[in-house]
């Protein structure tokens, strides 16, 4: 699915040796993200997007968002995209699935003209039964899982709509390079993980 | 750590080291009285992601139905005899009935998020009784609280008899209260007037059952 670029290994990139993939890594950060660069694999504060979905009224208090970074997946293109086309992927490790859909209408956090390219773990925070296959485009929402019908908003970050899950559906940060949709990193916390990055192995970035 | 409030919303859950305390527990919102286990451990100390290095017995990442996920919200920290503690309320996976295999609602899957805690959404729980005196709220000991009460009650019954007396109670007001003072006013009492509100969870696996 990613177009396989020459890239230095992960101990590279981790070694901070000023290496491609890890300047690209921190362009893409500078793009969400006001924090301070302390490493690759880190937290960071997502600073929410001008999507023209409602944010927290004035004096409301606000919990920061907070994800891990991945040094970015090519996911797909823009060009090959229509309303409704969903990308499976696994993101960010290897025994982690993620959607990708174009909604056709636009969402937190989405990227693109529209800002309705968004993407997220499939994997329900309820139980961890597996929520692919079951987008409903009409809806913008992914959902009902198969075990317990809890029902998730792609338009809202994940939130859950219907159901008995206790977080969101952790969303995949997007990021456009040229017409290349890159997958950067994951808000919330994947079912069944106590660390995004530390319990499986990291699919491999750009 | 980071502050606590912000962990609300991390990437990581802790978990609980081999050496955790862990008490079995119902659930405090509805008369169903899912199980959930409830474990305690210092902070500074945390379990590992092999199944031998956690009290929850499972590998990490943990497989879908395991039921031995801590989601972020089924977190939280507290103090205990004067030390923060981790604390974890996980729908008990072992549990044979009613929730088998840690099924949970979403109330009881964050049970955690009750618990008393001064840098977060309980920070303004009641911590004492109070009673209000000429308009005032003031503090008073449990033993003028239940001699307050017992006077009206007996005040009451003997002027107006049991009837004269009426209880309007939750069940998520925990298990045990709602055992106690549905035994206290039919048992006790003897008045017909109790208005319980027994509203079960209704998960959206049981559908129709809000039509019962």
């Amino acid at each position: 699915m990613n177009e396989r670029l020459q890239r230095p290994s992960l101990h590279e990139q981790n070694s901070g040796s000023g290496s491609v993939g890890r300047r690209a890594f921190l362009a893409g950060l500078s793009a969400g993200a006001g924090s301070v660069a302390v490493g690759v694999y880190m937290r960071v504060a997502v600073l929410d997007d001008d999507s023209g979905v409602p944010q927290a009224p004035a004096g409301a208090p606000v919990l920061p968002a907070v994800a891990t970074a991945h040094p970015g997946l090519r996911v797909t293109s823009l060009a090959e995209l229509a309303v409704g086309d969903v990308v499976d992927f696994q993101f960010p490790t290897t025994e982690s699935p993620a959607s990708l859909f174009r909604l056709g209408r636009s969402a937190a956090g989405g990227v693109g003209p529209d800002r309705d390219v968004v993407a997220f773990a499939t994997d329900c925070t309820h139980m961890g039964c597996p929520l692919r296959g079951q987008f409903q485009r009409e809806h913008a929402v992914l959902g009902p899982c198969p075990c317990h019908f809890t029902t998730f908003d792609l338009t809202h970050r994940g939130m859950v709509v219907l159901g008995q899950a206790t977080e969101n559906l952790p969303q995949i940060i997007l990021r456009l390079d040229g017409d290349d949709i890159i997958a950067t990193g994951t808000l919330g916390l994947l079912y069944g993980f106590r660390h995004n990055l530390e319990d499986a192995p990291i699919v491999e970035g750009l | 750590m980071g502050g606590l409030l912000a962990d609300a919303a991390t990437t990581r859950v802790p978990l609980p080291p081999p050496d955790a305390k862990v008490v079995t527990t119902a659930c405090e919102y509805c008369p169903v009285a899912c199980g959930y286990k409830a474990f305690t451990w210092p902070v500074g100390t945390e379990g590992g992601p092999a199944a031998e290095a956690n009290a929850l017995g499972t590998d990490f990442p943990t497989a879908p139905l395991s039921g031995r996920w801590p989601s972020p919200n089924m977190h939280t920290v507290v103090t205990i005899d004067g030390r923060l503690h981790h604390v974890l309320v996980l729908p008990d996976p072992d549990a044979t009935v009613v929730n088998v295999g840690g099924n949970h609602s979403v109330r009881g899957g964050t049970l955690a998020l009750t618990l008393y805690r001064p840098d977060g959404p309980t920070h303004d729980r009641l911590q004492r009784l109070l009673l209000r005196v000429n308009g005032t709220l003031q503090p008073i000991p449990w033993d003028a609280a239940i001699e307050i009460v017992a006077s009206m009650i007996r005040h009451v019954i003997d002027d107006h008899g049991e009837l004269g007396m009426g209880f309007k109670h939750f069940s998520y007001e925990f298990f045990e209260n709602t055992y106690a003072i549905t035994k206290f006013a039919y048992g006790a009492l003897g008045t017909a007037n109790v208005a319980p509100h027994h509203n079960t969870a209704h998960g959206t696996d049981t559908p129709g059952l809000d039509d019962t």
